[in-house]
């Protein structure tokens, strides 16, 4: 994980662990995480409303095979499920507190709200089904937002602030390199979570299958199971698939490299966090075991430092060889379409316009930062 | 069928409710009558046909022999059925085998329990989805997708095999050497004969009564005839959990010991000599978790780590210049980082959100099939059509939750089904949908599609 260097307080654990967690972080980079955390969990609950829904208002009573198992946070809590005045109610609710911590307005109310509803709508959903693990890491990205300076940058609050007199230390709305303590926090803890996920979701099968895992078959008969778009082509090679296997055990098990400290934790995201995409694409593209879309914005988010990528582009745009900047921008190029090709044109309309939205918001800002020349101060 | 019903109730048989294998009367004769078979079956465009002992598909013009998707044994074809569902049964010497069109080759039906053992000569299908199966010694009825099924009895059967048989509404035709013997296997099965319970508490077919069991503890399932042993002989018992399609038998499975923590409910099915299903016999099980993951030792056990991490900030911060809300702080995050911890060393689905991540890690046994759950539909032009479980529009995580109830033949939801198909498949005439599990063999060589289980098939007006 990496630690601001402007913070210097202490070399002993404690030291280094406050830092860690407590340590200021850009507000700008924050509130990019924050905006693509807000579109992960409008995906989410899109995803699970008509459950929550059917169930509420009882409309697939006698047509399914299924019951209320409420998980042990419902159960504690003695909450029951819901009907259908309540599951609106904490939709709309919820609607509105995404669209709130969205643009960054009344931001630390709009996190508590999305974090618990958030928290509440999949419990209720996985307590009618087989609970997921596809949402674990943006639930605690939801949370470790609460407890940061989430509205801080990038937000109707931030400018607000800056009109009414009440901006940073220097009374103005904070640009790139800005710190604000406490906004690491957030980014920290979910790449944590993100990597003890990988780790467990890898090592678990190994633990349970057994080497045997990797035979090929085992991806084989997922892909033919839950059919999806490249399951034919790819699922008709048993050692494609398990070669497919043993690199995907790799990437899971030791993806908790990244947070290594220093260099070579920065190595490692550069080879496992474009690796963990290419998994989840590669997922969504060979089965259909449900939608990967809010693992994958919520990887991107915690791991790419979004305050370099104006920097990093200007270094392509012009300080590198012209074929390297060719290959960069292709390579740019054909990743962009590729996203857009698998989560963005094949969803449903409003998550697709959120998505689109949200898209073309980070680029406008990263272009914006490249070309109006602003300083890249926490460049490589 | 009055005949017949009082043989249901007089004939004994073995005792007790299991199934038996069973092989027909000892000997035989080979069956000079049996003559050299030329069924014939159209199919999807193409024509299933048997010639000189071989079965070969025609499709315009082109001529190819048929054999199973292993290259195992077919010897010879001797007869044909074709099922309403698209599916046609092949009997040779070497098997009860599948055919379906598009597909290249057949694939091997299990023989299992009370199902005739023996080599097959004649195969037909009733409007019940029944396959009914005559070998040198034995005719029967069995499960056409899991093979397992039940003999007549000898008094039913006209003489001494090879037999040939014919199907003409609900009556049997048996052929064999004295002659040829009509039975009615048609109409509702009779109230059940017998009562099945689990660890001594009745299972009821309505309003069924709820049973705990403590962790370790493992239901056993006990099913007696209600007039006795003779009455009981008659019927055969099989058993589902939370609505399986697939029935399993009290041979090999009389003590539910793959029992999940959670709730469960245990059904337990009759079928008489004729295969004829009774209405379920009921009871909830609920599955006590062991004590590691119960609630009480679940909070404690989070209590206890929450208390140890605060403890241990608290008195590092001691010596420090920090916040009271620091160490709160640390506490509370490092405690979320050891539960996920947790989670993924000891998964729990109700733990959401730590739950772990133990989905899809067991290892594929190639030697099986790989299932695709789907719904075919076909219209009056001869089209077909195939969609998933969840164009139903219902909220589903797993496709059975909705195509259960339909292979159930559930009234409310093949209604439904009715109902969504203008939706569905706009001008189209629907008059039969099927609920399909889609099957492939995976081979070395790569993934072989073999012919799929038909799990339910549906005519329009037809409540299953």
């Amino acid at each position: 994980m990496s630690v601001s260097p402007k913070d210097t307080s202490g070399g002993h654990f404690e030291g280094r662990w406050e830092r860690l967690w407590f340590g200021p972080g850009s507000a700008v980079r924050l509130g990019i995480f924050r905006i693509i955390v807000m579109v992960s969990a409008y995906d989410a609950l899109n995803r699970f409303q008509s459950a929550v829904f059917q169930h509420a208002s009882e409309s697939g009573a006698g047509l399914l095979n299924r019951s209320w198992n409420p998980v042990f946070l419902l159960e504690v809590l003695h909450i029951g499920p819901p009907n259908e005045a309540t599951a609106n109610v904490v939709y709309w609710t919820l609607i509105a507190g995404l669209i709130a911590g969205a643009v960054g307005l009344m931001t630390r109310l709009a996190m508590v709200v999305c974090a618990a509803l958030f928290t509440y709508w999949a419990a209720v959903h996985y307590s009618f089904g087989q609970p997921h693990h596809d949402c674990i890491v943006l639930t605690f990205a939801l949370w470790a937002l609460v407890f940061s300076p989430a509205g801080r940058g990038v937000s109707l609050d931030a400018l607000l602030g800056r009109a009414l007199g009440r901006g940073n230390a220097n009374g103005a709305q904070p640009v790139l390199g800005d710190a604000v303590p406490g906004a690491a926090f957030p980014i920290h803890f979910t790449r944590a979570s993100a990597a003890i996920g990988y780790f467990f979701a890898g090592s678990s099968k190994l633990a349970i299958g057994g080497l045997g895992w990797a035979n090929g078959y085992t991806l084989q008969a997922i892909m033919l199971g839950y059919r999806s778009d490249w399951s034919g082509a790819l699922a008709g090679s048993t050692r494609l698939c398990q070669l497919m296997q043993i690199g995907l055990l790799a990437i899971q098990i030791a993806f908790p490299l990244v947070l290594l400290p220093g260099k070579w934790g920065r190595y490692a995201r550069w080879f496992f966090v474009p690796g963990a995409v290419s998994f989840h694409l590669m997922a969504m593209k060979t089965m259909n075991t449900g939608s990967f879309l809010t693992l994958w914005f919520v990887v991107v988010a915690a791991f790419v430092d979004w305050d370099r990528v104006p920097g990093f582009l200007r270094r392509v745009a012009g300080e590198r060889p012209v074929w390297l900047r060719a290959a960069l921008w292709a390579a740019m190029a054909v990743f962009v379409y590729t996203c857009y090709h698998v989560f963005i044109a094949s969803k449903p309309d409003g998550v697709r316009w959120g998505a689109a939205l949200v898209a073309s918001g980070v680029a406008a800002w990263a272009g914006a930062q490249m070309f109006l020349g602003k300083q890249d101060q926490a460049a490589v | 069928m009055g005949s017949l019903a009082l043989v249901v109730i007089a004939v004994g048989g073995a005792p007790g409710l299991l199934a038996k294998p069973c092989s027909g009367s000892s000997g035989g004769s080979s069956g000079g009558w049996f003559g050299v078979s030329d069924a014939r079956v159209e199919r999807g465009g193409a024509t299933l046909e048997v010639q000189n002992g071989r079965l070969m598909r025609l499709v315009a013009g082109e001529d190819v022999v048929l054999s199973p998707v292993d290259n195992g044994p077919l010897g010879n074809v001797w007869d044909l059925a074709a099922d309403p569902s698209g599916l046609t049964f092949v009997a040779a010497d070497g098997g009860v085998f599948v055919a379906a069109p598009g597909v290249a080759a057949l694939e091997r039906v299990p023989i299992r329990d009370g199902a005739p053992a023996g080599a097959p000569r004649s195969v037909a299908m009733d409007g019940s989805r029944r396959l009914w199966v005559a070998t040198e010694n034995a005719v029967g009825a069995m499960d056409p997708s899991f093979g397992w099924g039940r003999c007549l009895p000898e008094s039913d059967l006209p003489g001494q095999g090879p037999f040939a048989l014919s199907l003409e509404g609900g009556t049997l035709e048996i052929r064999g050497t004295d002659g040829a013997k009509r039975i009615e296997v048609g109409g509702e099965a009779p109230a059940a004969a017998f009562f099945a319970s689990a660890n001594g508490i009745q299972l009821t077919a309505e309003f069924p009564a709820a049973l705990a069991f403590s962790y370790g503890e493992v239901p056993e399932i006990e099913v007696t005839g209600a007039a006795g042993a003779a009455a009981a002989g008659d019927w055969m018992a099989r058993y589902r959990v939370n609505g399986h399609h697939r029935l399993r038998s009290l041979d090999d499975d009389r003590a539910l010991r793959d029992l999940a923590p959670g709730r469960h409910r245990l059904e337990v099915f009759g079928f008489d000599r004729y295969l004829r299903r009774t209405p379920p016999l009921a009871i909830e099980l609920h599955v006590a978790a062991p004590f590691y993951y119960q609630k009480w030792f679940l909070l404690a056990a989070v209590g206890v780590l929450g208390a140890g991490i605060f403890g241990f900030f608290a008195v590092r911060a001691s010596s420090r210049r920090t916040t009271a809300l620091r160490v709160l702080g640390s506490s509370a995050i490092l405690g979320a980082l050891c539960l996920q911890v947790a989670a993924g060393i000891w998964p729990h689905a109700k733990g959401w959100p730590f739950v772990g991540y133990s989905m899809y890690s067991q290892p594929f046994d190639p030697s099986g099939h790989v299932h695709e759950p789907l719904l075919h539909f076909h219209d009056d032009k001869g089209r077909s059509a195939t969609r998933s479980a969840y164009s139903m529009g219902l909220a589903v995580d797993s496709p059975w939750q909705v195509l259960h109830p339909l292979i159930d033949g559930n009234g409310p939801a093949i209604a439904r089904m009715w109902e969504i198909m203008p939706a569905l498949l706009p001008n189209w005439n629907v008059t039969s949908f099927q609920v399909v599990s889609e099957r492939t063999k995976l081979m070395p060589t790569g993934p072989v599609p073999v012919p799929p289980l038909v799990l339910a098939h549906v005519e329009r007006g037809e409540s299953r």
